[in-house]
């Protein structure tokens, strides 16, 4: 039977009538939401090109049912900018050219945001452990790795929106 | 970065203008696209790789209460023409063997689509193709190259009696006498197991006819808008002028978005059946599947030389599984890896057979690199063999062999005509930025704690922009030579818009186009908007593709932006009644040389250009617009020719079979450079490829040819942990023929690193008494190798 979901998402309440039991976050957030930052890449969880916040913390959106954000929060790529600055992931991002075809580029910033929520001073290995689950085909990741370290950086100063 | 210079920009490590939309989630990929009244396609495939299809029964699909249409492959083949192929090799002539959008009659892979559905919803549409009751009578299953050459083994197309999709030879300089001069020659069969690029973002499509206008819009997940728009037009017997493709952002392509998509034709027609907007989006298992496979080729190959090291010829037979259908562009992989077996090496004799077979596998095409990989991989394992067996150096022997700086312009036995630069400094600095020595002290010490690291190297010249496959392509629209058309505009802000009719895969054309184009006009930076991928407002181009955007398009909007550039002086001089060559722009500025009093904004002279047209004198035409072609220089089969030198270091452990990448020095030259920044990203993103093509990924069929790797569980690309950090060397020697001297770059590190990865893992391991020759060097097949050994010793 569907359901009406109430969610907050980005910070504003969404009440949406009539979603299929079966319909995935991920579908949910961008094709009744037009939230279509969130990407998909795979069918089996392996790509993190899904990566949303949800309730604080960093889950894969393809392997949530839509149905069981109701009552809950989910942040996605869209709602990490605040009052028209960057998050320092972004910016960073940007500053060490941590993207090329930008596909993965939500899912791994939204991974990364949980990995520095949690420690908020990695090391190199520490940071490519945590993002050992999301892919990247064409940047090698050396430059993700920089950027993530470039955020860091900048979180701690409490800089953001370089560029 | 406000007051810009002349040549403030190129050259420059500037960040991507155009990452604002990638980082907070706003840039348009083809799944972002929703049209009013869009429904969805699904596809019914094949479950057999080799079959009869006897009958197609959509009655129960259709009562499904989503279920718009069903479309059979029946159906599909009578309203279009088969998919395209032709030859890189222009003289070539092609059997073409029918390959329809939707199979018809047999199935030839597993996952071959057959018949497309539409439905109300994306779920539906999964629900109402598995509705879809195909009755199918199983054939005999080919999966092995070389069976299928045999006589006795079944054909899977009737036109091609031998199962042989494509013959090439080639050949050059004297091979008979460059064998009768060797002391030696060293006999190898090489094999390169088959994978593919894999992009993350998988294929897709929105398709819209529109009745009224007879016109079709298609938006296609592609790296050639203008050439889809060709062959849709072609395929579906539909007017070019009613077609607009737009090609959006592009989640990756690396070559296998090159395909003209079978799929995507499925999904046209049925948008003209049903007058509505259409989406197809690919799952990871139909991308694996069903989209193109790569690299999968046996090479056997001799090559001669003298005791003293000196390389003397090279003669090689080809074998690639093309698996069941040729696609559009199947030869340029075969041809590359021929002409890429001579390396940077002087020498004196090439023969190269090249066969494309067919077997029940997923066809076949572009994969980064385009055939070099291939080429490059053998005759550097060769000459690392060589070495071995006169006792010599691996940089030595190459030193001995390298084709030096003054003999620069070189035609290879093969037939390539390299450019400039200095492959031995190269060599050099690599060498030097590894540490060379010492590692090798190193590693004869650690050997002896039983710790096996390697030193890769791998060096080649690399061809960017392709002059053949643009006369295959677009025919008959062009003769056999790369070329690029740019249009700029200035608009009535002074803001100014490039339009490219390729698109940008990651290759980051926004910031380099506006780069080059800033510097040439005069403007900032931040007042360049690129248009690219749509094919109703961009000039027609041969798309992303083969590494031509800084050799071949570059060019182009350099030479567009200046045309543009004396238009705006122009009516400057008119404005500030002075004569147009004592005009001089910079910073969004015109004004007069040596008197910065005279100045006007080049907003006022937009206004002036667009809205007060009455003012100017008769001879200015109105507008601010400049259309400008570049021709690329067509002496060779590649525009330009930048070149790498690669050394990882592995680590690897013989008893798990695992290989750790511990460092990687890559020395490059890719002429002069626009954004090392981006040049770094391409160069390391391409080498990462190579990593895991050598070590992780394999497409994997089973006897009945089932694919058995079709899923990121399964195929398995490197992760940040599977990867190090990268040191990147910098050399800059200007394109001879290129006006700014830029040579592209995107096939980047892909072209040596596959070479480079197998070499190092060799160097960690063949002193055990194995012989590397073969991909891939997984844990597995490294364990496999090392109990054989066993074996052999006892
Ligand atoms: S789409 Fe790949 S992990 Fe969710
Ligand atoms: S930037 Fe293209 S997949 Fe990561």
């Amino acid at each position: 039977m569907n359901r009406t979901i109430q969610t907050r998402v980005n910070g504003r309440k969404s009440i949406e009538e009539n979603v299929e039991p079966r319909m995935l976050l991920v579908h949910f957030l961008r094709d009744r939401l037009r939230l279509t930052g969130t990407h998909v890449g795979c069918d089996s969880t392996n790509c993190g090109a899904c990566t949303v916040l949800f309730d604080g913390k960093a889950v894969k959106s393809c392997t949530v049912l839509a149905v069981r954000a109701h009552g809950h929060e989910v942040t996605t790529v869209e709602g990490l900018a605040q009052n028209g600055k960057l998050h320092p992931l972004q910016a960073g991002f940007q500053h060490e050219h941590g993207l090329q075809c930008g596909y993965c580029t939500p899912g791994f910033i939204m991974a990364a945001c949980d990995l520095l929520s949690r420690n908020p001073a990695p090391t190199e290995q520490e940071i490519r452990l945590g993002l050992e689950g999301n892919l990247c085909r064409c940047t090698g990741y050396h430059n993700i790795i920089k950027a993530v370290q470039w955020a860091a950086a900048n979180l701690a100063e409490g800089k953001s929106d370089h560029v | 970065m406000s007051d810009a210079d002349e040549g403030a920009y190129v050259g420059q490590r500037l960040a991507r203008p155009e990452d604002r939309r990638f980082i907070q989630g706003a840039a348009t990929y083809v799944d972002d696209v929703a049209l009013p009244g869009m429904v969805f396609a699904a596809f019914v495939r094949s479950p057999h790789a080799h079959a009869r299809i006897k009958s197609v029964n959509a009655e129960v699909a259709l009562d499904h209460p989503k279920a718009l249409h069903v479309l059979t492959g029946a159906e599909a083949v009578k309203a279009s023409h088969p998919m395209p192929v032709y030859s890189y090799e222009p003289a070539q002539k092609i059997e073409k063997p029918a390959y329809p959008c939707l199979a018809a009659e047999r199935v030839r892979f597993v996952n071959e689509p057959v018949a497309v559905v539409a439905a109300t919803d994306r779920y539906s549409a999964d629900d109402v193709a598995e509705l879809v009751e195909v009755e199918y009578e199983p054939l005999p299953v080919l999966m092995d190259p070389e069976v299928s050459l045999q006589e006795s083994s079944a054909k899977l197309h009737d036109n091609l009696p031998n199962n042989i999709g494509l013959h090439l030879v080639r050949q050059g300089g004297d091979i008979k006498a460059a064998f009768a001069e060797a002391d030696g020659v060293l006999r190898r069969r090489f094999r390169m197991h088959r994978h593919t690029g894999s992009p993350i973002e998988p294929r897709g499509i929105v398709a819209s006819y529109n009745v009224g206008q007879n016109a079709l819009t298609v938006y296609a997940s592609t790296q050639i808008p203008h050439i889809l728009k060709t062959h849709l037009s072609e395929i579906l017997d539909f007017p070019e002028s009613n077609i607009r493709v737009i090609a959006p952002d592009l989640g990756g392509g690396f070559g296998n978005k090159l395909q003209v998509a079978p799929e995507y034709v499925a999904v046209c027609l049925l948008s003209m059946r049903l007058g509505a907007p259409v989406k197809w989006i690919e799952t990871r298992r139909e991308s694996l599947s069903a989209f193109i496979h790569a690299r999968d080729q046996i090479l056997d190959a001799e090559i001669a030389y003298k005791k003293d090291g000196t390389l003397l010829g090279i003669s090689c037979n080809i074998l690639v599984d093309a698996g069941a259908y040729l696609d559009a562009r199947i030869s340029g992989p075969t041809l590359g890896a021929g002409l890429w077996l001579t390396g940077p090496y002087r020498l004196k004799g090439y023969f190269c057979d090249m066969k494309e077979t067919m077997t029940n596998k997923c066809p076949y095409a572009a994969y980064r690199g385009f055939g070099s990989t291939k080429g490059v991989f053998v005759i550097e394992r060769s000459v690392d063999l060589i070495a071995n067996e006169l006792g010599m150096d691996r940089a030595e022997i190459r030193r001995k062999n390298l084709i030096q700086p003054e003999e620069l312009p070189y035609k290879t036995v093969s037939g390539l005509v390299y450019d400039s630069g200095d492959y031995e400094e190269a060599l050099d600095r690599a060498l030097q930025a590894v540490d060379y020595q010492k590692l090798k002290a190193e590693q004869a010490a650690l050997r002896k704690r039983g710790k096996y690291i390697g030193i890769g190297l791998a060096m080649a010249v690399e061809g960017a922009g392709w002059n053949t496959y643009t006369a295959a392509m677009a025919r008959p629209y062009v003769p056999t030579q790369d070329y690029s058309t740019i249009t700029i505009r200035m608009n009535l802000s002074g803001r100014v818009t490039i339009y490219i009719g390729d698109t940008s895969m990651g290759t980051s054309h926004g910031v380099t186009a506006s780069q080059v184009a800033a510097d040439a006009l005069g403007v900032r930076l931040e007042d360049i908007d690129l248009v690219e991928g749509d094919t109703a407002v961009t000039p027609y181009d041969s798309g992303t593709r083969a590494a031509r955007f800084a050799g071949v398009v570059i060019p182009g909007v350099e030479k567009a932006a200046k045309s543009l550039r004396s238009k705006v002086a122009r009516v400057a001089a008119h404005i500030l009644e002075a004569a147009p060559e004592d005009i001089e722009i910079r910073s969004g500025e015109a004004f007069v040389r040596g008197l910065r009093s005279k100045t006007v904004t080049l907003q006022r002279v937009a206004q002036v250009a667009f809205a007060e047209v009455w003012s100017l004198p008769p001879d200015i035409p109105p507008g601010m617009e400049a259309t400008e072609s570049f021709r690329a220089p067509r002496d060779s089969i590649c525009v330009t020719w930048p070149y790498s030198v690669h050394m990882p270091v592995v680590e690897v452990d013989v008893e798990t079979g695992i290989t750790k990448v511990l460092k990687y020095v890559i020395v490059h030259d890719c002429g002069t450079e626009i954004n090392p920044m981006v040049v770094e990203g391409q160069a390391v993103g391409g080498s990462v490829q190579g990593i895991g093509g050598v070590l992780f990924e394999e497409l994997v069929y089973d006897e009945d040819g089932q694919l058995l790797t079709s899923t990121f569980m399964d195929y398995l690309l490197p992760t940040a942990c599977e990867v190090p950090n990268f040191d990147v060397v910098h050399m800059a020697t200007p394109a001879p023929q290129i006006p700014g001297g830029y040579k592209g770059m995107g096939e980047g590190g892909a072209v040596y690193s596959y070479a480079a990865v197998i070499s190092a893992v060799a160097d960690a391991i063949e002193h055990l008494g194995v012989e590397v020759t073969s991909t891939p060097l997984s844990p597995k097949r490294i364990r496999q190798m090392m109990r054989e050994r066993a074996v052999v010793a006892a």
